[in-house]
């Protein structure tokens, strides 16, 4: 399997992609560049066979390439498309992985550099006190790396016919008898259900129920996709198709449908949804690559994850809490207050 | 020359100096203008007055007169105990005995604390007893009786109240360790609240920091066409129950009795307008 790699024109160095200036640029030379200066068209598929046999191979199983910059032999998972050598940590893109029915349509590039998410993540964790300090040393830090991970975004458009009952209740007194008026309506709403960049995971591993935490990109950013803007990070493949999903975006649709019309319900109460037609107009699904900063850490045994979006800062995960350190506040807190409490109460009781 | 200075400065100094310290604990208390005690009987109820004077810090006088000039044998004696200056402390606490030969009346006045610690109850008490003394014509008994209840009344009360001021020490001890009692749960439960509410705001997740989903980011409904349509009407009635009448209270029964304070002690003012307590009787 080829293996892209972009070199710089000046220099021959490798280049990474920079978040901060939108822009790539070489290590050693300092040169930037725009995406257009760069690019090289991938080819849409190889021959027919090779294509094919790639397929079967790396569908599940790791697949072995070469590193075009030091000639190591190395293996990656089933679904790594991008990642960086292990020997000479220059940045791959493993081109079979994302041309052809892999490439993905759209991509959000990084606007959050390695530097600016370290700097996040630490001011986010350090906010908890509770947070063993180990945690924040550097070494930690070093682990945190880069991921685009893949995405199916849908968009779709149903004709919607409803029709329900309601009530409304009106009390009032004449003398010694009091009236409860019940009035029963029956209320019809028509219209067109427009779903708009629902994204769902395209990836089923474990780390990706973390991401559904920072799940508010803005797709209006994202832009056609280039193996370039991999440069310099990681990248996974898809393992859950289309198909897959569709069943997700049907219930989706009858849920949002259903709180949709009680939103356009008010003054009422009891409504009772009778039928919900819903037709389908159109349907329309993207593959996409989300930018997230990974950090893992080990602590007490467990593991803990944290995502950051790449593209606004959000981040999700739970911090390691050091028992120690809740003792030690406890400690401290109850202590002073002691002392004071007793001097103060002496004069007062 | 020098014996001659000498001289005017030792009378000079017993005069300035008996003005300046006024030995009060050698003036006489027992006033006996009706001659009823001899001088060893008087020196004997002076000692037990100085002594009094000591253990209760009350100041207490004996005054025997044969009339008191057409005067109220109260007001007589409240009188006399203002006049005299007698009193202990900043309330002129003591008390005073008069017995009026001419009138045969014996009246008590207190002053000071000595109101409290004499309440009427207890006046009536001592003159009950006095009183049987002057009938038996001793009046030695009567003096001693009337400094005796007094001694007993103000050890009593003394038992009741606890410990004196001269006793500070362990109260501060106690003190202390009531404070630390106090502070030592109010401590814990306010570094177990510090430490929860600092949990539960950073939070075990940094899921706080992202912003919430919901269906609304990325689902809109376009109406073409709403309406709402009456298809029924229902009215439902009841009565309401009346709220029911409360019983009256008081039954206008006839009651019979009286009322009579105790412990208390009445009060009445002397001429100079302090407050005197204290009762007489005849003997």
């Amino acid at each position: 399997m080829s293996v892209l790699t972009y070199k710089c024109p000046n220099c021959d160095a490798e280049l990474t992609f920079r978040p901060e200036s939108q822009s790539f640029a070489c290590d050693y030379c300092g040169s930037h560049f725009t995406q257009q200066e760069i690019e090289k068209p991938i080819p849409e598929q190889g021959s027919r066979t090779e294509q094919e046999s790639w397929e079967q191979e790396d569908r599940e199983e790791a697949l072995s390439y070469r590193c075009p910059s030091c000639g190591a032999q190395l293996l990656t998972t089933g679904t790594t498309a991008a990642t960086h050598c292990y020997y000479c940590h220059n940045p791959v893109a493993l081109e079979g992985r994302i041309s052809g029915r892999w490439k993905p349509n759209l991509i959000i590039p990084f606007s959050i550099g390695e530097k600016q998410a370290k700097e996040r993540f630490l001011r986010w964790s350090q906010k908890n006190p509770f947070v063993d300090r180990r945690f924040f040393s550097e070494s930690q830090l070093e682990k945190m790396s880069g991921v685009y991970f893949p995405f199916w975004l849908a968009n779709s458009q149903s004709h919607l016919s409803a029709t329900a009952t309601a009530h409304k209740t009106r009390i009032w007194r004449a003398g010694d008898i009091e009236y409860t008026e019940t009035s029963i309506y029956e209320l019809t709403r028509e219209g067109e259900l427009r779903i708009k960049n629902y994204d769902l995971s395209a990836l089923h591993r474990q780390e990706t129920a973390l991401l559904e935490g920072i799940l508010t990109y803005d797709y209006d950013q994202a832009k056609p996709f280039s193996p370039s803007y991999l440069s310099g990070f990681q990248a996974e493949r898809r393992d859950q198709e289309k198909e897959d999903m569709v069943p997700r975006l049907i219930d989706e649709r009858r849920r949002d449908a259903e709180l949709l019309l009680r939103d356009s319900v008010s003054g009422f109460q009891n409504v009772s949804i009778k039928n919900c037609e819903l037709t389908f107009v159109s349907e329309d699904w993207k593959y996409l690559l989300l930018p997230a900063w990974i950090l893992t850490y080990q602590y007490g045994g467990k593991q803990y994850y944290f995502a950051m979006n790449g593209q606004n800062g959000d981040i999700n995960g739970a911090l390691p809490i050091s028992g120690k350190r809740i003792a030690a506040l406890f400690g401290i807190v109850s202590g002073i207050s002691l002392v004071l409490l007793t001097l103060g109460g002496y004069f007062l009781w | 020359m020098v014996k001659r200075l000498f001289c005017i400065g030792i009378c000079l100094f017993f005069v300035i100096g008996t003005g300046i310290f006024p030995a009060q604990a050698q003036e006489a208390r027992v006033y006996d203008d009706a001659d009823l005690f001899t001088a060893q009987e008087e020196s004997q109820l002076e000692d037990t007055i100085a002594q009094l004077r000591e253990s209760t810090s009350l100041d207490l006088v004996i005054v025997t007169v044969q009339g008191t000039g057409g005067k109220d044998v109260q007001t007589y004696a409240d009188d006399f105990y203002d006049a005299g200056g007698f009193g202990v402390g900043s309330d002129y606490s003591g008390a005073l005995l008069l017995i009026d030969m001419g009138a045969s009346e014996v009246a008590i006045s207190t002053c000071g604390s000595c109101i409290g610690l004499l309440s009427d109850t207890r006046i009536d008490a001592m003159l009950d007893s006095i009183v049987g003394y002057l009938s038996q014509r001793d009046f030695l008994g009567a003096g001693k009786d009337f400094l005796e209840r007094i001694r007993g009344y103000s050890a009593q009360n003394n038992a009741l109240s606890g410990p004196s001021e001269k006793d500070p020490r362990p109260v501060q001890a106690k003190s202390w360790l009531r404070a630390l009692g106090i502070a030592f749960p109010i401590s814990l439960g306010l570094g177990g609240l510090v430490v929860w509410i600092l949990y539960l705001s950073t939070g075990k997740s940094g899921k706080r920091d992202v912003r919430p989903r919901s269906y609304r980011h990325y689902s809109f409904l376009d109406l073409s066409h709403k309406n709402e349509r009456l298809i029924d009407k229902r009215v439902i009635t009841r009565r309401i129950p009346r709220p029911q009448n409360t019983d009256s209270f008081g039954s206008g029964r006839v009651h019979g009795g009286g009322s009579r304070s105790f412990g208390g002690s009445s009060t009445h003012m002397s001429s100079s307008g302090r407050s005197h307590g204290g009762g007489s009787r005849k003997f």
